[in-house]
């Protein structure tokens, strides 16, 4: 570009040399760098701004070309303008450049160009107008580099990703949110397409926010600048699922980020379930089960430890095994539990009986067991105890004897009480047929009773059965020959033994000969309590007349003498000549 | 003492108490026999003068065991008679005789004269 001519500047009334002098300061003092360069690309003129923007100084500029600071990258396009200028192609460019700082380090400047024709056209020089936006374009290349970044990550990040911006009333109330972004993860999430949504409305598109409360939350992020994460069953595009939110608030709006973690959620609760029901198990088990370290330090015990041997939960763990009292009532006990710990922690499989301390102090003797884990180098990790209680056991077989002993004895005592009905029937029959049936029909006595006390529920038995029982075979058929009356009255074992062979008796006696021995003799039973005894009446009438016997033999003494013997009871015959009458008195629950 | 010792007979059970006085009646001894209970048979000790005892060591569910400490005192020989056999007899009654149930009489009988020589001598 040619130069105006001076005389029609500005200030023409000063004289050059002020006028020159004007002109060297703002050159000197200009915001830009300003530099004369030759045709070759020598410096020829630099102001200050030049200087300071290359690192050189003037001098040291006056020595070089441009070309021997210029980045290589920039070079050929700045020597080709150039040249398009020097050629009369062009008169002059303005291009972004680098140049390499004295200091080495590059500095971006926007040079423009322009120059100075001699009379025939040939460039004089060249001016070079220098800004320095190396701060400019390293902030553009920062902001750019940023927003390939933010691109990059959200374009290939599996999670969902969405920017809205706050929809305010006119109040200033929130009332919607407006999508922004959003990237292909989450356009997968929801089913919905970027383009459908960007601009369009939260609530409108996807009213189920409000239902989930999630609107709330957004709203509370965007207004108190706190961040919330959550894991919400929400529904996404085909079901619901387990998702994980985070939102953060963004200038007046918010960033929400989301993770399907169905899979991982379904995993924890199915493990959370697992272990859930493994502890109801071990905790169920009537055993002691613990973990421990190899060193002996328990990491775990079940309910049932605790429970029986009363001791806290935080009492016992962490604390080593054979030092807390619970787990070894005796020294013997410790010096057990110390060493079979040093064969476990080496990989062995101890078992041994030994004592523990149960909640009241008592030993409780168990039968424990120590098994070793191990990992994948063989090395034992942990050691895992587990202790059965056979105190029931022993129990049980101290029961079961002390049964087999009382069995033997009532057995034994049964042969006893035979052996002697045996004797006593023998005493008094006159021939072998007459012994069967006496000593049958007494047998049978005894097992009427007995079967009617163990058939009730408990030891004992209704008296109007045990009666029925034991004259059944004796009385005859028709009913109007027998009455029973009395309140039901259940007897103790003792009584209905006893009472049951004096019926046997009686009835005997009576078939034979008393009311029942013939055709209209009739028989009446009668009981009542009176107080702790019951009292019973036997009546006969209408048979033979009776003659009082003149031998008393064992029947007799068994009705006459068996109840005060056994019961401390009393009984009473009266030989009347119209009919036997017999009263009885014994204790009812005896 | 008379021609024919007596002997206290302790026994719950009627019938075997009954059948075993008529035993012991026909081995001549003269039977004091009493029920079931400890407190009528050391009752008797008091006031009855006996040669030698019979007790049945299970009376209903009670022991027998403070008649036989009694006897004991009162230097009064007797034997055991058990459905069990009666187990391992402590203190004053170690080595006391046991017959067990059903009971073999003249075995009874023999042990019993037994116990009276011993006495007698």
């Amino acid at each position: 570009m040619a130069t105006d001519d001076p005389e029609k500047m500005p200030g023409s009334d000063r004289t050059l040399a002020e006028r020159e002098a004007m002109y060297r300061s703002a050159f000197e003092q200009a915001s830009v760098g300003i530099a004369h360069v030759g045709p070759q690309g020598e410096w020829l003129n630099v102001n200050r701004r030049v200087s300071e923007i290359v690192g050189y100084s003037p001098s040291e500029l006056l020595t070089i070309t441009f070309q021997d600071i210029t980045h290589p990258d920039d070079l050929d396009l700045d020597v080709n303008l150039l040249n398009e200028v020097l050629d009369g192609t062009r008169d002059g460019y303005r291009i972004d450049k680098r140049y390499f700082h004295k200091a080495g380090r590059i500095v971006w400047v926007t040079l423009s160009v322009s120059c100075v024709r001699k009379a025939s056209g040939e460039v004089d020089y060249f001016i070079s107008v220098l800004q320095d936006i190396t701060e400019k374009k390293r902030i553009g290349q920062a902001l750019l580099d940023s927003e390939i970044r933010f691109r990059a990550v959200q374009e290939t990040s599996p999670d969902g990703f969405m920017i809205f911006h706050s929809l305010r009333s006119t109040d200033g109330e929130i009332e919607d949110f407006v999508w922004e972004f959003i990237n292909p993860a989450a356009e997968q999430l929801t089913g919905r397409v970027s383009q459908a949504l960007i601009g369009k409305r939260l609530t409108k598109e996807m009213p189920e926010v409000s239902t989930y409360g999630l609107f709330e939350v957004f709203c509370n992020t965007v207004q108190t600048g706190a961040p919330w994460r959550r894991e919400v069953y929400y529904p996404g595009r085909d079901r619901r699922r387990w998702f994980n939110f985070t939102v953060a608030r963004v200038g007046d709006g918010f960033a929400v980020s989301f993770q399907d973690v169905t899979a991982r959620k379904n995993a924890e609760l199915q493990l959370q379930a697992s272990q859930k029901r493994l502890r109801t198990i071990l905790n169920g088990v009537m055993a002691i089960i613990g973990l421990a370290k190899p060193d002996g330090k328990l990491l775990e015990v079940n309910e049932t430890t605790l429970r029986l041997t009363g001791v806290r939960e935080d009492e016992m763990l962490g604390h080593r095994i054979w030092n807390h009292p619970a787990w070894c009532q005796t020294s013997e006990s410790q010096d057990q539990l110390v060493k079979a710990f040093e064969e476990a922690k080496v990989g062995k499989r101890m078992r041994f009986d030994t004592e523990i301390r149960g909640s009241g102090g008592q030993s409780i003797p168990v039968d424990m067991q120590l098994s070793p884990i191990f990992d994948e180098f063989e090395q034992v990790t942990e050691i895992v105890l587990s202790a059965v209680d056979i105190s029931e056991r022993k129990r049980s077989e101290a029961h079961r004897e002390m049964l087999l002993s009382e069995l033997n004895h009532r057995v034994k005592n049964s042969l006893a009480t035979i052996q002697a009905i045996a004797a006593h029937t023998v005493r008094e029959a006159t021939d072998l047929e007459g012994f069967r049936r006496a000593f049958t029909g007494r047998l049978r006595a005894i097992a009427a009773s007995h079967d009617l006390l163990v058939s009730s529920t408990r030891e004992s038995a209704d008296i109007s059965r045990l009666i029925r029982e034991q004259i059944m075979g004796y009385a005859p058929e028709e009913a109007s020959r027998l009455e029973l009356s009395g309140p039901p009255l259940v007897l103790g074992p003792q009584g209905a033994h006893a009472f049951g062979l004096i019926l046997h008796e009686l009835a005997t006696n009576a078939s034979k000969y008393g009311a029942f021995s013939n055709e209209r003799g009739c028989l009446r039973i009668g009981w009542r309590l009176e107080g702790e005894d019951v009292v019973v009446e036997w009546l006969e009438r209408g048979g033979p007349t009776v003659v009082p016997p003149t031998r008393r033999g064992f029947g007799s003494a068994l009705i006459e003498q068996s109840l005060s013997h056994s019961l401390g009871g009393r009984s009473k015959l009266d030989f009347n000549p119209e009919g036997l009458k017999a009263e009885f008195q014994f204790p009812v629950r005896k | 003492m008379g021609d024919k010792p007596n002997i206290l007979l302790v026994e719950d059970d009627f019938l075997i108490a009954y059948d075993m006085k008529l035993q012991l009646e026909e081995a001549a001894f003269v039977v004091v026999w009493t029920v079931s209970s400890a407190e009528d048979a050391l009752a008797l000790l008091e006031d009855t003068s006996v040669c030698a005892a019979v007790l049945d060591m299970d009376l209903g569910g009670v022991s027998s065991f403070p008649i036989a400490h009694r006897l004991n005192e009162m230097r009064i020989p007797f034997l055991f008679v058990s459905g069990n056999d009666g187990g391992e007899l402590h203190g004053d009654l170690a080595g006391s005789p046991i017959m067990t149930k059903p009971v073999n009489y003249p075995r009874l009988i023999s042990v019993l004269r037994g116990l009276l020589g011993a006495q007698g001598t």
